[in-house]
């Protein structure tokens, strides 16, 4: 689907499909604001292919000023809006960025922080601003011809901490979404919350975007403000997105609610059975996804069936078009990375202007995730991220399947575990626990090897205050213990 | 502007600049939205208890609080007044 026939769609929709604390707008008044927007670029000088940092945020105008973007064929660069000043300024001229958008003291914070030549124009109520910096711009599809089809890239920091950016386009992100408001039944009646932040690829294609292609409401929450029974019961909230880890701390009545999706990380079976107990009205789907792939992979639903009886959840099916395959068996045959094929695969990575573009060497369609899963009765079950893995001694141990059994430890509210350096012994693990009430070390390690074999435990405890989380209650993978 | 509000009004800018590490905050206008994130609201709510002595309990704390400079710099008076009553 072309970013016109999605945005055609839309303005057809006669209901409200975007709302915030202060707007809403129709799918028709949507449209319009957003040909307007593109318009306005286009005669300001601005140029198809530039690449573009939109800082978005969860609200109304952030969205209206993306699909102006995409729609005056700029290359979108997806922006955390929290980013500090210096970064956004060194991604710029890193990924050769030739206008960035934002609120307007971002962006005129960076019109001073990139110094002389760049312009700047408010946009919309003039609570929005765009800046143009042509000195930094690079074009893409000038860098390499295999970005030409090129217009959306999401960052992603991996394992060393430097920005790289997921490119893809922008027809393949939209099929992704349809793909995932089909999965879980999205009818154009409900009313989807916006409680994800959007600069990720699950807020930004799922949740979004698929609630435009289902024709949904799509209400943000402010960012002021919590996820609380009240505000979901003033919405009349139909669906809600959630991490695992945060659907734990919600216990709340919304008899509007029919439809729950959990993603973002490892959904563990007592987690699963625990939400089945709270929300016996809802459907409720564990999802699974990579940037990489478009994001969404596939699903599974485990409302009104028994969860199994395993520490994490099944993969569930795949979405239309996808196709789920493990490869490279460790040689025991016990689990192996999933491979995923699909048609909504990423064109590519981009690492800046310096270092360029690359393709890892994939097969055609094929997205490989670093994630270890085992197959047990024909399902897939997730054991662990590939670099996660510890090898303790000799012997392989598996973060997801300690914290699992740690999190039902009387009193564990929240848990880590990780692969440290020992100078005498190489790699350890080492769990990071955070308790409700006094717990002896002892207690821990006891109820581990009630369940785990003493190979499979982790050598060092430390109890910690708390157990860092990105925006979205992920673990945070570059947390620093206190 | 009355001379307190002034005077908070900068400490608060230079507390966002130089202890939060917002740069943008020279170019907030007083009722522009901050859009903080909560990591950030977290540190506010720190560096508003440790300049001001002000006990902040996040669970009671109205959700516009931290909406704009306008509504913190409120927010710091109104607490002040009661702290000194």
């Amino acid at each position: 689907m072309t970013i016109q026939a999605f945005l055609d769609a839309v303005g057809n929709i006669k209901s409200v499909v975007l709302a915030d604390q202060k707007s809403e707008v129709t799918g028709e008044e949507f449209l319009k604001e957003v040909l307007s927007a593109s318009q306005e670029l286009i005669d300001s000088g601005f140029k198809a292919g530039t690449s573009c940092l939109v800082r978005l945020s969860n609200n109304v105008a952030s969205v209206v000023m993306l699909f102006s973007v995409l729609k005056a064929g700029g290359v979108v660069f997806v922006g955390n809006p929290h980013d500090p000043i210096a970064k956004c300024d060194g991604i710029i001229k890193k990924f050769g960025i030739g206008a960035f958008f934002g609120d307007k003291p971002s962006v005129l914070a960076l019109q001073a922080s990139l110094g002389e030549g760049v312009r700047v124009e408010r946009l919309q109520t003039g609570k929005l601003a765009a800046g143009f910096c042509p000195h930094f711009s690079r074009t893409l599809a000038n860098q390499d011809e295999r970005m030409a089809n090129v217009n959306i890239a999401v960052f992603s920091s991996g394992s060393t901490g430097e920005p790289k950016a997921i490119l893809h386009n922008v027809s393949s992100v939209l099929k992704n979404a349809k793909k995932h408001a089909d999965a879980i039944g999205l009818r154009s009646a409900d009313t989807i919350a916006g409680f994800l932040p959007i600069y990720y690829s699950y807020g930004l294609v799922a949740n979004l975007m698929g609630s435009l292609a289902a024709g949904a409401k799509f209400v943000f929450l402010g960012n002021a403000s919590g996820l609380t029974e009240e505000w979901a019961n003033e919405q009349k909230i139909s669906v809600l997105s959630l991490t695992p880890w945060f659907a734990m701390q919600l216990n709340m009545n919304v008899p509007s609610l029919r439809v729950m999706t959990f993603g973002g990380d490892a959904m563990f079976g007592h987690i699963a059975r625990e939400l089945q107990q709270r929300f016996p009205q809802c459907e409720l789907y564990s999802t699974y996804g990579l940037t990489e792939a478009g994001p969404r992979v596939a699903t599974w639903r485990f409302d009104n069936r028994v969860v199994p009886d395993s520490e994490i959840v099944p993969l569930g099916e795949a979405l239309p078009g996808c196709e789920l395959i493990i490869d490279n068996h460790d040689v025991e045959g016990e689990y192996g990375e999933l491979l995923v094929r699909t048609d909504t695969r990423m064109l590519g990575y981009f690492y800046g202007v310096e270092q360029g573009y690359f393709m890892p060497d994939w097969q055609e369609d094929m997205v490989h995730t670093e994630d270890l899963f085992n197959v047990v009765d024909g399902e897939l079950f997730f054991v662990s991220r590939a670099k996660e893995m510890i090898v303790q001694n000799g012997e392989k141990i598996f973060p997801s399947s300690v914290e699992s059994v740690l999190r039902r430890i009387n009193g564990v509210v929240d848990a880590n575990v990780r692969g440290v350096r020992c100078e005498t012994r190489g790699q350890i693990a080492k769990a990071f626990i955070k308790t409700s009430i006094d717990i002896d070390i002892s207690e821990v390690r006891r109820a581990l090897l009630d369940k785990l074999p003493q190979s499979a435990i982790p050598s060092e405890y430390v109890f910690v205050d708390e157990i860092p989380r990105t925006a979205t209650g992920k673990k945070s993978a570059s947390a620093v213990y206190q | 502007m009355s001379s307190e509000k002034e005077t908070i009004e900068k400490e608060l800018r230079d507390g966002f600049k130089n202890v939060l590490m917002i740069s943008q905050i020279d170019f907030v206008d007083l009722d522009d939205e901050l859009n903080l994130d909560s990591l950030t609201q977290t540190e506010l709510r720190v560096y508003l208890e440790k300049q001001y002595g002000l006990a902040i309990d996040i669970e009671s704390l109205p959700p516009t609080v931290f909406v704009t400079l306008e509504s913190i710099i409120s927010h710091v008076i109104e607490n002040k007044a009661q702290l000194a009553g």
